[in-house]
């Protein structure tokens, strides 16, 4: 297996060296066969019910009247909302603070003499904010409960006042009507959403670790002299395709998976999606070939790379919008390989851009070559040298 | 005495080990730093949308201004048609797009109730809702204006009829993160998984094999429940005050709330940590080499965020995954951190959260000796190199 510094290799011989590399470390293996599949599914698996529905709620009713029981079994018929009937508030308020309910609503006494003599009572509802999706959909539901009700009430009020006409009676009731899309993601899908993302990440923590031992098993006492002594341009382009293409390969089933398999809407063009997660690969290895050429230890490699790459979900902009980022947090993320990529997923499979919209991010990810220029330039100054030096002794 | 001697003999290992204290001691402060930066602004304000006047009345542009003064919300383009509108959507330049329909005015004057329609790019969620939010808050705001100003035109005085606009009112206030910060949200559970994750990684490289074995194995001098107390209770002190640091020093930095007394926090990170280190000194035992304990910590921290159940509510999380991850010790301290320090609750109602911990606190411990027992019993090799030194 190990070259001697005298005989070269052919190409094909240095590929068959990856494939047996390959073949007998089973985490290299795991890595590129069964592990992502499992983590793409377990990933998607904890979204995939995509919309929360029958959040519970706890509502104390001190009125006990006909309107009351009404308004509840407004809430109560709202798909996000499911409602508890507590007794007291100080047990509602404690189902709130063990999070066993998403919100408490109280209900005033005297709800229904009040509305009828117009005194325009006050509901008061507290939503949990610490868990913000939740809190975000249970606060929308009650506002839209609260608006047909309201509106019921009003056109019950304007009837009875003698006024005939029901859309009339409507009109006074809700003067202006609202019609709210959400764009791109029609049903406000939060798997689509945040899995869509969170996939990528991943994938590009997978890239690191995978190009870093692979790399890894190269070392000899801590030092890449021995592997870089001779034919070193070859072996590491050898090692960098073979990888890299099984993990652009990784990458095009990530995507087949996402928009066939999911069934997410994919409305732009595939090529560039897929020329997009060629260069995320090409940049990724080029950052796992610097940190490992650096400091010739797989730990220390790791742990950047790590550094670099796991909290790349933050900073990627999904979850929350790159332009309320201060500038630190705008220019670490342009470091991050996969933030570039994920903007040309969104716009093609979101918006179904031109190439020309995803161009300044293609750049951006070709810019990561110079990651390769200065390995390069490592290699030559480290390890030709000295390596050939050893060579002629 | 011979505690004596296994303490020293790992607390020498532990500080001669340059990978761990790089990652638990730079690692934390690091990710102390980094993950908080994109989220210091807390809520994104001022979100640029594009709006298409087809009605150009006095009550449309009124409409206009109130949209601008609303704090979420900035009026950056005004466009003829909604093809326009979507292109400025796809460029990124807007994140929503108002619609005020022909004859708003003349309809709303009519009493024919004319629909405004808004649409967000659901791309983005948190920019989705603030622009719905935004929206929906100015057009129910004019509806209000227009009801009260009919009322006043039937003869309701005006004091009267800006009470009168809505049968029933609603008040929905935010309970705890009461500004809404996504600071607050994802801050104090990300740290609790960083911390576990980094531990996980420290015990890793610190138990783990380490191929060519240059170290004696101490499985030969020890009896593995000695070995495995020990590391616990070193790794505890280590992360005790990791910990300390980042749920005392680093949430209060951030000016992120916290309702429980450090007693509470102690009682309840003990069992964590205990778990924790247990949890780690098993999977140290299968690794193949020491350095792979970083691989393991990095990959596994998405799907763990996600497990959490700050995120995704863990009712919505699929039975299985929350029976597996009811085995990692970061779901239940997440939990019970996040309900004791940021929502209040009393020791006694996180009670079962503290019971779990312990109890994985044991099994761990118990699974880390047998594992460790067991491979000193069968690594005979390693019995060969250290027979003559055995004290026993």
């Amino acid at each position: 297996m190990q070259p001697s510094a005298t005989n070269r290799l052919s190409v094909g011989q240095l590929f068959a060296q990856q494939w047996c590399l390959l073949r007998d470390n089973r985490w290299l293996m795991a890595m590129l066969t069964w592990l992502p599949l499992v983590a793409f599914l377990g990933v998607w698996w904890v979204f995939s019910s995509g919309l929360t529905r029958d959040l519970h709620i706890a509502v104390v009713d001190r009125d006990h009247s006909q309107l009351s029981r009404s308004l509840i079994a407004h809430y109560d018929a709202n798909p996000s909302l499911q409602v508890i009937s507590v007794a007291d508030e100080i047990e509602a308020r404690r189902l709130l603070r063990t999070a066993e309910v998403s919100a408490l609503v109280v209900i005033p006494t005297d709800l229904e003499k009040h509305t009828k003599l117009a005194q325009t009572p006050t509901v008061a509802a507290y939503y949990n904010s610490q868990f913000m999706v939740l809190g975000k959909q249970v606060n929308s539901a009650l506002q839209q409960s609260h608006g047909t009700f309201s509106a019921k009430v009003g056109v019950a009020r304007a009837l009875s006042q003698g006024n005939t006409q029901v859309l009339q009676a409507l009109s006074s009731s809700v003067p202006i009507r609202n019609q709210i899309s959400a764009l791109y993601n029609g049903n406000s899908n939060y798997a689509q959403f945040i899995v869509s993302a969170a996939l990528p990440a991943f994938w590009q923590i997978l890239i690191m670790v995978v190009m870093i031992l692979a790399l890894n098993a190269e070392l000899r006492d801590n030092s890449y002299k021995h592997w870089l002594a001779n034919q070193a341009w070859q072996k590491i382009s050898v090692k960098l395709l073979f990888f890299g293409g099984l993990l652009w390969l990784q990458g095009i089933l990530l995507c087949t998976l996402m928009f066939h398999g999911f069934d997410w809407p994919m409305r732009g063009s595939w090529s560039v999606l897929l020329l997009a997660l060629l260069l995320c690969v090409i940049a990724s290895q080029a950052i796992a070939l610097i940190f490992m050429l650096l400091f010739e230890d797989m730990a220390r490699a790791l742990s950047f790379a790590g550094a670099l790459t796991a909290p790349s979900f933050a900073f990627m902009g999904i979850t929350f919008p790159v332009s309320d980022m201060p500038w630190f947090a705008q220019f670490w993320r342009q470091l991050i390989p996969v933030t570039h990529y994920i903007e040309v997923q969104v716009s093609q499979a979101n918006y179904g851009a031109g190439l020309l919209q995803s161009l300044p991010s293609l750049h951006t990810l070709l810019l990561f070559c110079l990651a390769f220029i200065s390995a390069a330039w490592l290699v030559k100054i480290r390890f030709s040298c000295s390596a050939t030096g050893e060579v002629k002794a | 005495m011979t505690w004596l001697v296994l303490l020293q003999i790992e607390a020498r290992r532990i500080l001669a080990n340059r990978a761990l204290l790089l990652t638990v001691f730079g690692g934390l402060l690091l990710y102390a730093f980094l993950y908080p930066q994109p989220y210091i602004k807390q809520t994104p304000l001022q979100q640029p949308i594009a709006v298409i006047n087809a009605d150009g009345s006095q009550l449309s542009r009124q409409l206009i201004r109130m949209v601008n003064a609303n704090p979420l919300l900035q009026v950056s383009q005004q466009v003829s048609s909604i093809e326009e509108a979507q292109q400025l959507l796809v460029e990124r330049q807007v994140g929503g797009l108002l619609v005020i329909p022909k004859h708003f005015y003349r309809d709303v004057l009519m009493g024919r109730s004319p629909t405004l329609s808004y649409a967000g790019d659901a791309s983005y969620f948190l920019v989705y809702g603030t622009i719905v939010q935004g929206l929906a808050t100015t057009s129910a705001t004019l509806a209000a204006q227009v009801k009260v100003a009919k009322m006043v035109v039937d003869g309701v005085p005006s004091s009267l009829a800006s009470t009168l606009y809505s049968p029933v009112k609603l008040s929905a206030n935010a309970a705890f993160n009461t500004h809404q910060g996504y600071l607050d949200y994802v801050i104090p559970a990300v740290f609790i998984v960083i911390l576990h994750q980094t531990l996980l990684i420290a015990i890793g490289l610190h138990a783990g094999p380490s191929i060519p074995a240059t170290k004696p194995n101490m499985g030969r001098f020890f009896p593995a429940w000695k070995i495995v107390t020990v590391r616990s209770l070193l790794f505890v002190a280590i992360y005790w005050l990791m910990s300390s640091f980042y749920i005392g020093v680093v949430l209060d930095f951030y000016g992120v709330h916290h309702w429980a007394s450090i007693g509470d926090i102690n009682k309840l990170l003990l069992p964590f940590l205990l778990a924790t280190s247990g949890l780690a000194m098993c999977i140290a035992a299968i690794l193949p080499n020491r350095d792979y304990a970083t691989i393991v910590g990095v990959m596994t921290s998405l799907p763990i965020v996600f497990l959490c159940g700050f995120i995704w509510p863990i009712s919505s999380i699929p039975m299985p995954l929350n029976i597996i991850a009811d085995l990692v010790p970061a779901k239940p301290m997440v939990q019970g951190m996040l309900k004791m320090n940021q929502m209040g609750a009393s020791f006694q109602e996180i009670q079962t959260h503290f019971t779990h911990l312990w109890i994985l606190a044991a099994c761990y411990f118990s699974l880390a000796t047998a594992i460790l027992y067991r491979q000193t019993q069968s690594s005979p090799k390693m019995a060969l190199i250290s027979a003559e030194k055995e004290p026993l």
